[in-house]
């Protein structure tokens, strides 16, 4: 996959700085990152505890804010964005996937997946239309009416996996998306990811301490202390 | 206030001491015993400071209800005894003449001052009596000169001003001592309101129809001494005048109304000596009279003579006269009583008491004369010889051939005090009542707060579990950290019940007529200690119970903060482990609550006694078995009874039973029972126990099962306890009792919870209307209901409508989904979803704001139907202006004195005369019955009255089918009559048993007869009974009985003349044109003339509704207090929630979910709640008021139509709602702004 060619930029970050605060303590998190990352790469994002992993996704999703630098994503500069655009730009735009699910526990797989297109505006009808098939995208469909709480962990990941995907997003950024599961039910989460990368040609964004999730990616970046220490594509990481 | 539920508030404060001693005592054993759980528990309390000050606050309200109710006793008995206190001053007795014995005329109810003179003679130098004060009472009409204004009925007295020094003396308000002399009067601060009176103002009593013109020189407190005698009424408008003045005025020479005594000691140590006071008068007074005196058949003609020759000496004619009056008494069967009467009605002034003794005179003749024919007639000449007594002819000493007492000796400051007390306990009562739904409100948020504890606290639980702690520790860690919460809220919550108490009193002062007397707030020791105490033991039991639960922890699910899963024991579902979870729940305390219960229900006895005992012991096996003690031999791993279970039970020979008990059976463990034995185990306590010693520690219970057959137990006997008790709140408690008992019972054989519990909810709904109908008569009788019904009502079916929402609101979810809600779908769907999935939070807050609403309703439904029951327009009974007349100046004819008098007549339409005889005046009773006579309101109408009046007929006798054809009747045969609405009923205000009641009517009656006597003649005339009116009925003969005691009987005033004729009520009833202020109307005829009082009948009706609304809107204030509970549990809930949902907020945020969406989800949220809660509460209280009042089931509601006060239910919940909202308002805010990435990272 070719990086210079810049119209098929979707995330373009500069000198991004994070600093968290604790009490009187400064923490940098992230000391001047710069990334781009083209449409439709799965890259995966390595490092040990600490290094800004999850910092880097959160800022480069628009989830967190920062002090300094730039976060373009479809060459729009989301730092540029009021609070409330750019929640409906990830509504629009984007999809997540987390270690722990953060699905919400008092609503059944298939209404847990249809919430991002309710919150888009879709009807409800349609909603649950889409919801559904995105449920049997990652084969559960039999599950629609069960809670969290009735799902294993794998497929609770699965559930994630299909509302981060049901309102076909530009990205779908996945924190430790295996973290919490076992290896085959892990891979089988991966091997869904990689479908729908394919498929649906997602761009996906995936922080990761698992070498094996890293490698079925187009591209591993490594960090260290807040920063980018080295990157690897697919054939490298071998 | 000294009694409560008829227990001394002595008694209750000393129980509430103990227990709170002993809660203490337990707290201070654990702190020593386990200090480090201890200090674990209290650190707690200052780790989240908002969280702390929310449950404090939540804490406090059972404290804060429990003093306000309290408080509010106390002030109400305060206040009364301050008031009476200073209204009778130094007068402890007050001496009158006996009227139950000899009923007469109340202005001819005389004590003679000879005859103080002998009780003085007799009791001199007595050690308990400090003096005597003879006073001249009198209610007459007065005007003020200076202001133009009157007021017709002033009670004015006069007394000897030496006496009344030992009473005080007539003090002004400043404080400064009066002297009344000449025409000079002081007027009491009630009267100078009413005629605007300062000092110096020139004013007109009227007395015997003379206007005596007098001065102000002072206006004095109210107070015996300035005309006060009823301490119950609230505007007692008097004076006082020297006793030159009124002495002549009256012509009561030798005579007073009453005397005034005072006891040794000052106004409040006096009152002690009040029993052996009255007793050595009444000794002195029956020793007088217990001799013959006089011959009972004999009159004497002088008394006439001396009566007469004032007015007749000054004539040649009226000399003529008392000569032939002299002759016809000495030869009556001779006389010509006619001619006589006919030349006496001519010399004699046109007044009412020269009436009366004209007509006293003919009657003697007539009587003598028919006597003398056959001899003597004792008969007809004792009653003869009654009515010759009196002021006419003051005659006293011929009634003193009866060996009753003449005089009555009345303890008015110890009864007023009594009756003070009654109210306040009767207050306190209502105020508890009221209040019991805010602290079951109260009880439910502390509940719910600990149960949030506690679920924040799990996996902190979970970890000392897993590190050694045991069950109990964790029980005495939260008891510790509860127990501070506890005294602390305790402590803010008798403050501020204390300031809640002020609100209340000063409501209760301001709005409406609710009390006829200021209150000024005060507080009781025992109160206070009451107050405290309870707050401090309710809550020590919500905590306990609470942290009992929260302790049955699954340690892996804790740690990981997972939902537990529910283990089904290989038991479930079986009869052998239905069997055995109640033999559980008995053993672990069934037995005990058992004992108290037969107990409370046989008294002590050997039965109750050995359930408590086998209950003791049953709870040390209990204790014993949770134990390492407990334990099989392979499982135990130190040996030694443990010392901590002899704390908890003092008796140490039980705990000793009971660790024998455990001994043997610990390694004798069984995996299960037969059936049989089982069985028996239940019914018969002992083995019971042994049962349970001997069952395998692992075997799960139940425990809803044994609690639900406990109550089974508790309704079985609640149930047997109506033959004797016939109260409806034991049979629906009872029966309400079964209903849970079958529920848990289908529960735990599996039967599919939603099935249970909606069906039985159902039906205990269904049991619950249907008591207000006589539908479960045929089972029981009829039973009595009484204000706890509306409780126990309020619980039961807030909590069984819960239950039906709880468990079918998932079946409305999908229907919500099909909703369009635009923009804010997302909003509307999580803001559902979440209370429907946690059932415990939403069904506790929802019951919380359903009860509250219930109560709020129901009140308000019933007090708006009552009002339009009794207090509808109807009651005017197509009238519009009351006017009173004075039986000392009557009135012939009304449209022309008012013409007279200068006031244009064209818009009154039609003037109706009703003269009224209250019920203290008449004897009454059906013609058929046996017995005695009882009494009631009587009124004679006139043929104006039977024409136009609107009263509506109810119930008609045989042959009648309209009002109309009722009322024409009633004009063309003087001899029928209409009885009103509460006669068949009962209904009067003091439910008093003097008040003639009759058994219900049936459509088309039978006409029957009742007998109406003269209390005074004897006389009898029986009248035709061919109507009932409905309630307007009622209220109409309300607005003419000074003690609005109850309606009257309608009679024709043709009948009502035989009959009563000393009976001098008399009332004007105005129809005018339409358009016409009747209130300014009214005020002109009182003010051109002075000796009638007038009102629009409108005012007189809205007062009533007045005094009804204004206390409706204190005990509402006071109900507010309660939904400051519901609310403060939204709001509990919310904060809560933020906390526990914060990741789900993250991801919420991150998916697209704007902050303002959040924090609408949140308000919607608890919005969705309040307004269920409150839509819940209702449609219970409309439909549940609506089944009372349209069943008839309370009396005098019967036929009535029922109304439902919309724009004040709409009030409410408004209100309700909006407080939610507002609560709300301030976590959802702090949702919103949760930071996304750090809601993500939280754990």
């Amino acid at each position: 996959m070719a990086l210079d060619e810049n119209d098929q930029l979707i995330i373009e970050a500069k000198a991004v700085h994070k600093t968290y605060y604790t009490g009187n303590v400064e923490v940098p998190a992230l000391r001047g990152v710069d990334l781009k990352v083209q449409k439709g790469e799965m890259l995966a994002i390595m490092g040990p505890s600490g290094c800004g992993k999850t910092t880097l996704l959160n800022c480069l999703s628009g989830l967190d804010t920062f002090e300094k630098g730039t976060v373009s994503i479809n060459g729009e500069d989301i730092t540029r964005l009021a609070d409330n655009e750019k929640t409906d730009f990830r509504a629009r735009e984007m999809g997540f996937v987390f270690q722990t699910y953060n699905l919400l526990p008092v609503l059944d797989a298939v209404e847990n997946i249809e919430l991002p297109l309710i919150v888009s505006g879709v009807r409800p009808s349609i909603a649950r239309k889409q919801a559904l098939a995105a449920l049997e995208r990652v084969n559960l469909a039999e599950y629609a009416s069960h809670r969290p709480g009735q799902l294993s962990g794998g497929q609770r990941q699965r559930v994630t996996l299909a509302r981060s995907v049901v309102n076909t997003p530009a990205i779908v950024w996945a924190d430790e998306p295996t973290g919490a599961l076992d290896s085959q039910t892990a891979t089988e989460i991966m091997d869904l990811l990689c479908d729908l990368n394919k498929k649906e040609h997602q761009t996906q964004v995936i922080v990761t301490h698992a070498p094996e999730v890293a490698k079925l990616c187009d591209r591993t970046i490594y960090m260290a202390d807040g920063l980018i220490e080295r990157e690897e594509l697919a054939e490298q990481t071998t | 206030m000294d009694q409560l539920f008829g227990i001394s508030t002595q008694t209750l404060a000393t129980a509430c001491i103990i227990i709170t001693a002993i809660i203490l005592g337990i707290l201070i054993i654990v702190a020593l015993r386990n200090p480090v759980m201890f200090k674990l528990g209290l650190r707690n309390i200052p780790r989240r400071k908002t969280q702390t000050a929310l449950i404090i606050f939540g804490l406090m309200l059972a404290t804060v209800i429990i003093t306000t109710a309290f408080s509010t006793g106390d002030t109400v008995s305060n206040s009364a005894t301050k008031e009476i206190y200073s209204l009778l001053g130094e007068t402890d007795e007050v001496i009158q003449w006996n009227r139950d014995d000899f009923p007469r005329p109340i202005d001819e109810q005389l004590v003679s001052l000879e005859h103080l003179d002998t009780i003085i003679a007799s009791l001199k130098n007595d050690p308990d009596i400090e003096g005597y004060l003879p006073v001249l009472a009198e209610q007459i009409p007065i005007r003020s000169r200076s202001t133009g204004l009157n007021e017709t009925k002033s009670v004015i007295v006069s007394y000897p001003s030496d006496a009344a020094k030992t009473f005080g003396g007539l003090i002004d308000i400043s404080g400064n001592p009066v002297n009344l002399s000449g025409n000079q009067i002081a007027i009491n601060t009630d009267l100078a309101d009413a005629i605007d009176g300062k000092i110096g103002d020139e004013l007109d009593i009227f007395v015997n129809n003379q206007a005596i013109p007098v001065v102000v020189i002072a206006i004095v407190p109210k107070s015996v001494l300035s005309g006060t005698f009823d301490v119950s009424k609230g505007n007692l408008p008097g004076g006082a005048v020297s006793l030159d003045l009124l002495g002549p005025a009256l012509d009561l020479t030798g005579y007073v109304q009453a005397v005034l005594v005072t006891n040794t000691g000052d106004r409040y140590e006096g009152m002690e000596r009040t029993d052996v006071v009255t007793e050595k008068i009444e000794a002195v007074i029956a020793e007088l009279y217990t001799e013959p005196a006089g011959n009972p058949g004999e009159i004497d003609p002088s008394v006439f003579i001396k009566a007469l020759k004032k007015n007749l000496s000054t004539t040649s004619e009226g000399n003529a006269l008392l000569k032939d009056i002299e002759q016809a008494f000495a030869d009556p069967e001779l006389a010509d009583s006619q001619d006589i009467v006919t030349r006496l009605e001519n010399l004699l002034p046109n007044d009412r008491s020269t009436k009366k003794m004209i007509l006293t005179i003919e009657q003697a003749l007539t009587e003598l004369a028919s006597s003398t024919e056959d001899g003597p007639r004792p008969d007809v000449s004792e009653g003869v010889s009654q009515a010759l007594v009196g002021r006419s002819s003051q005659n006293i000493a011929a009634l003193s051939k009866n060996e009753l007492p003449l005089y009555t000796v009345m303890k008015v400051k110890q009864d007023s005090i009594f009756i003070a007390d009654i109210a306040a306990s009767i207050f306190t009562t209502i105020f508890l009542i009221i209040g019991l739904f805010s602290i079951a409100a109260g009880i439910l948020l502390i509940f719910l707060i600990f149960i949030m504890l506690t679920s924040e606290r799990k996996p902190e639980m979970g970890m000392a579990r897993a590190v050694g702690a045991r069950r109990s520790h964790l029980i005495e860690s939260y008891l510790a950290e509860g127990m501070g919460y506890d005294i602390g809220s305790a402590v803010v919550g008798l403050f501020a019940g204390i300031g809640v108490t002020y609100v209340m009193i000063a409501l209760l002062n301001n709005v409406g007529n609710a009390l006829p007397l200021p209150l000024t707030a005060s507080f009781s020791a025992n109160g206070l200690i009451i107050s405290f105490c309870l707050g401090i033991i309710v809550t020590f039991l919500v905590v306990v119970f609470a942290a009992a639960r929260a302790s049955r922890i699954n340690i892996v699910a804790a740690i990981r903060d997972i939902p537990e899963e529910t283990i089904g024991g290989e038991d479930a579902a079986t009869i052998n482990g239905y069997l055995h979870s109640i033999t559980r729940a008995l053993v672990g305390g069934g037995y005990i609550v058992a004992g108290l219960l037969l107990m409370l229900r046989f008294g002590p006895g050997t039965l109750p006694i050995l359930f408590l005992i086998v209950g003791a012991i049953g709870v040390g096996v209990h204790s014993l078995l949770s134990a390492n003690y407990g334990a099989s031999l392979n499982e135990r791993t130190e040996g030694g009874l443990p010392k901590r279970p002899l704390l908890l039970l003092p008796a140490i020979p039980i705990y000793l039973i009971s660790a024998l008990l455990v001994k043997l059976t610990r390694d004798r463990r069984r995996e299960r029972f037969p059936f049989l034995l089982q069985l028996i185990a239940i019914i018969f306590p002992p083995l019971g126990v042994v049962v349970v010693a001997m069952t395998k520690r692992e075997r799960t219970t139940a425990w809803s099962v044994g609690y639900g057959s406990i109550g089974l137990f508790i309704g079985i006997i609640l149930f047997q306890w109506i033959w004797d008790t016939p109260q409806l709140a034991l049979f629906t408690t009872g029966v309400s009792l079964f209903f849970l008992w079958v529920a848990v019972s289908l529960r735990y054989f599996e039967i599919k919870e939603r099935i249970t519990f909606t069906i039985i909810p159902i039906l205990l709904l269904i049991f619950w209307y249907l008591t207000a109908t006589d539908a479960y008569n045929w089972i029981v009788g009829e039973l009595d209901g009484g204000p706890e019904l509306m409780f126990v009502s309020g619980l039961v079916m807030v909590t069984a409508a819960t239950m039906i929402i709880l468990y079918n609101a998932e079946i409305a979810l999908p229907l919500v989904s099909k909703l369009r809600f635009g923009r804010i779908m997302p909003a509307v769907k999580t803001a559902v979803a979440y209370p429907l999935r946690s059932r415990l939070r939403t069904g506790m807050t929802l019951m919380m704001i359903g009860l509250i609403t219930f109560a709020l309703v129901m009140v308000a439904s019933m007090n708006t139907n009552f009002a339009q029951i009794f207090l509808s327009d109807d009651a005017k009974g197509g009238f519009d202006i009351q006017v009173q007349g004075n039986p000392e100046t009557p009135i012939q004819d009304l449209r022309e004195t008012l013409t007279d008098a200068g006031i244009k007549t064209d818009t009154i339409e039609n003037i109706s005369r009703i003269q009224y005889a209250a019920f203290y005046e008449t004897e009454i009773k059906p013609r058929e019955a046996e017995g005695r006579f009882y009494s009631y309101g009587i009124m004679g109408v006139d043929d104006e009255f039977l024409q136009i009046n609107t009263l509506e007929i109810e119930q008609f006798a045989q042959g009648y089918n309209s009002s109309q054809e009722v009322w024409e009747a009633l004009r063309t045969n003087p001899n029928f009559a209409v009885i009103p609405h509460g006669m068949t009923t009962g209904t009067n205000r003091f439910a008093d048993a003097n008040l003639l009641t009759l058994e219900p009517l049936v459509d088309n009656f039978e006409p029957f007869e009742i007998s109406l006597r003269n209390k005074a003649t004897q006389e009898i005339i029986n009248v035709t009974v061919i109507a009932k009116t409905n309630t307007a009925g009622d209220s109409f003969g309300v607005f003419m009985d000074e003690m609005r005691a109850s309606g009257a009987i309608i009679i024709n005033n043709t009948v009502f003349k035989t009959v009563l004729p000393d009976a001098d009520l008399e009332y004007f009833y105005l129809q005018t044109s339409k358009g016409i202020d009747t209130d300014k109307l009214a005020k002109t005829i009182e003010s051109a003339l002075v000796q009638v009082s007038a009102e629009s009948l409108q005012n007189l009706l809205d007062d009533e509704r007045a005094t009804a609304t204004g206390f409706l809107l204190v005990l509402q204030g006071f109900m507010g207090l309660g939904l400051i509970v519901g609310i403060a549990a939204l709001g509990v809930i919310s904060f809560r929630a933020v906390v526990e949902r914060r990741q789900q907020i993250g991801m919420l945020r991150a998916i697209g979910y704007q902050r303002a969406m959040i924090a609408l989800s949140f308000l919607l949220e608890s919005g969705f709640i309040a307004l269920v809660g409150i839509a819940l509460g209702l449609i219970l209280g409309i439909t549940f008021s609506w089944s009372v009042i349209a069943s008839g089931g309370i009396p005098g509601t019967e036929g009535a139509s029922f109304v439902i006060p919309w724009r004040y239910l709409i009030v409410i919940a408004s209100i309700a709602f909006a407080a939610s909202l507002v609560m709300t308002y301030f976590p959802a805010r702090q949702a919103s702004k949760v930071e996304v990435a750090e809601a993500l990272r939280y754990e």
